[in-house]
């Protein structure tokens, strides 16, 4: 026995008829919004400023962007199946079978690495490429290869190395040329200063009152010159040769200090304090020689009041900031950068005796120490010069 | 300075031998079931990069006896990748056709290796005796 399926009335049939209606818009505007999201993604890609490649186990090429085309020159269509290897220069090919190799090796993991892709015109491009394995990714099963162009970045960067390269070889010549010019000129000078000082012993009194004036000028000017070319030769010192560095004790480093300006101090009836300082891995002649230019003019450009200076330190990240504190004259804002430029004096010299090579000394050791150096201080209320040194 | 040999390193017959060789040894070991025995084919391949790294490095020495040398040492590992395909071969990971292929443009490149050592080695002597003593 068979059971007739009866034919549906007219109202339900109407009812299925929107329901299809329905589905078929949704279907339509699904099917829309999907090109749309095809769209949005392809011009994503198009537009990349990077060239991406999906590349077989291999190293055979899959799948690449259309953004290869502008960047380097090769249709995707003419780079499918084409193995990887073919289009990197020669001399990089063992570094990128390397990255390719490690990126398989570890799935997910990202690696990356520079070298140079050979163009379609036969030009090279410099790029980074930055390999992603997805081999166990079902939906891509493939390492995916993105390729950044940087031969403008590394040509940047070729050109201010080649330019920081030259300024470093004519700064060591300079210095070269500083330390023997200095070093040279000692001994002739050494010779005038004995002569006219032989001079002045012998005949004075003997000529006229002019001419004691005038030799007084000449042994003044020697002397002032001897001290110039010996700060010179002690400034030119600083930037030679290895720099040996050690642990040491910058609480020891000041004791010595203030001995070395012990008279200095008593004569300005100083008073020098300081809090505990750390031991710091530095060259041990040069810091001494920093400190002792920083307390002894601490203890020179005092007004008034007997000089009062507070050295300190302080951690600050991966450095220590030493600071050295008094109670001077100060410096006008518009002085800070010129204080520790070579030869570049605030005052007179009968105002305050000084070649003006002390702080560029201090700033070329904080340098070299690969620190900073720095003044913070107001006319009438005193200086702290600080500077940093690596804690390690 | 670099040999004349090297100038257009791209076109150079050893080199471009060489690298079709590597490209096979990963198209091969990009295969089931070879490609999921991770450690042996990163071995190989590992063996490759190196292999070309000899022969980029020898192309770049000044001195025409450490070229050799450097030809020599990628020699040894193409030796031993060539070894390897032995055992490839018993695990079943390439066929006995394949490895008759890969086995012979190994024997090729190893033979361009040689003309290149003795190119670089003649070289060398021809320059020795031109120099005054």
């Amino acid at each position: 026995m068979t059971a007739e399926t009866p034919a549906p009335s007219s109202d339900e049939i109407s009812v299925l008829n929107t329901l299809l209606d329905q589905t078929q818009t949704e279907l339509s505007l699904a099917r829309q919004e999907l090109l749309r999201s095809d769209e949005y993604f392809h011009s994503l890609i198009q537009n990349s400023l990077d060239v991406i490649f999906v590349l077989e186990p291999d190293g055979c090429v899959r799948y690449t962007s259309p953004s290869a085309e502008r960047i380097l020159g090769y249709q995707p269509q003419r780079l499918a199946k084409r193995c990887i290897f073919e289009f990197i220069d020669p001399y990089d090919l063992p570094k990128m079978l390397q990255a390719f190799n490690r990126s398989v090796c570890h799935p997910q993991a990202i690696e990356s690495e520079t070298f140079h892709f050979l163009k379609q015109d036969g030009t090279r491009r410099f790029v980074e490429a930055i390999f992603n394995s997805l081999l166990e990714n079902p939906a891509m099963e493939g390492v995916v290869l993105n390729i950044h162009d940087i031969t403008d970045l590394n040509q940047a960067q070729n050109a201010l190395k080649s330019a920081a390269d030259e300024l470093a070889r004519s700064n060591q010549e300079l210095e070269q040329f500083a330390y023997a010019a200095s070093h040279d000129l000692q001994e002739p000078l050494r010779k005038v200063a004995s002569y006219t000082q032989l001079l002045g012993d012998t005949y004075k009194g003997k000529l006229d009152g002019e001419a004691d004036k005038f030799i007084g000028y000449v042994v003044d000017g020697v002397v002032r010159m001897q001290a110039l070319i010996k700060d010179l030769l002690l400034y030119s010192r600083v930037g030679r040769g290895e720099m040996t560095k050690e642990p040491i004790s910058m609480d020891a480093v000041v004791s010595q200090v203030l001995s070395t300006l012990e008279i200095r101090i008593r004569e300005t009836q100083a008073v020098v304090t300081k809090d505990p300082l750390p031991t710091v891995p530095v060259n041990r002649s040069q810091i001494e020689q920093l400190m002792q230019n920083l307390i002894g003019n601490a203890v020179k450009y005092h007004g008034e009041a007997a000089p009062r200076i507070h050295v300190s330190a302080q951690r600050r990240g991966t450095h220590w900031v030493f600071s050295v504190r008094d109670n001077g004259i100060g410096i006008d804002p518009q002085h800070y950068d010129r204080v520790f430029v070579i030869f570049q004096r605030l005052h007179t010299r009968t105002q305050y005796e000084g070649t003006g090579i002390g702080l560029a000394i201090c700033k070329k050791i904080v340098e070299r120490h690969g620190g900073k150096i720095w003044v913070e201080s107001k006319p009438g209320e005193g200086s702290t010069f600080l500077f940093t040194v690596p804690a390690s | 300075m670099t040999l004349a040999l090297f100038e257009d390193f791209g076109q150079f017959k050893t080199w471009l031998a060489a690298r079709q060789w590597v490209a096979e040894i990963y198209r091969v070991t990009g295969q089931k079931p070879f490609f999921q025995d991770a450690a042996f084919r990163n071995q190989l391949r590992d063996l490759c990069s190196q292999m070309l790294a000899k022969v980029v490095e020898g192309a770049q020495q000044a001195d025409p006896k450490d070229t050799a040398q450097f030809f020599l040492k990628a020699k040894d590992l193409l030796m031993e990748i060539r070894t390897k395909l032995y055992s490839a071969t018993d695990l079943k990971y390439v066929t006995e056709m394949t490895f008759n292929q890969m086995f012979a443009s190994a024997t090729e490149v190893g033979h361009l290796f040689d003309d290149t050592i003795q190119y670089v080695r003649r070289s060398t002597e021809n320059k020795d005796q031109d120099s005054p003593r």
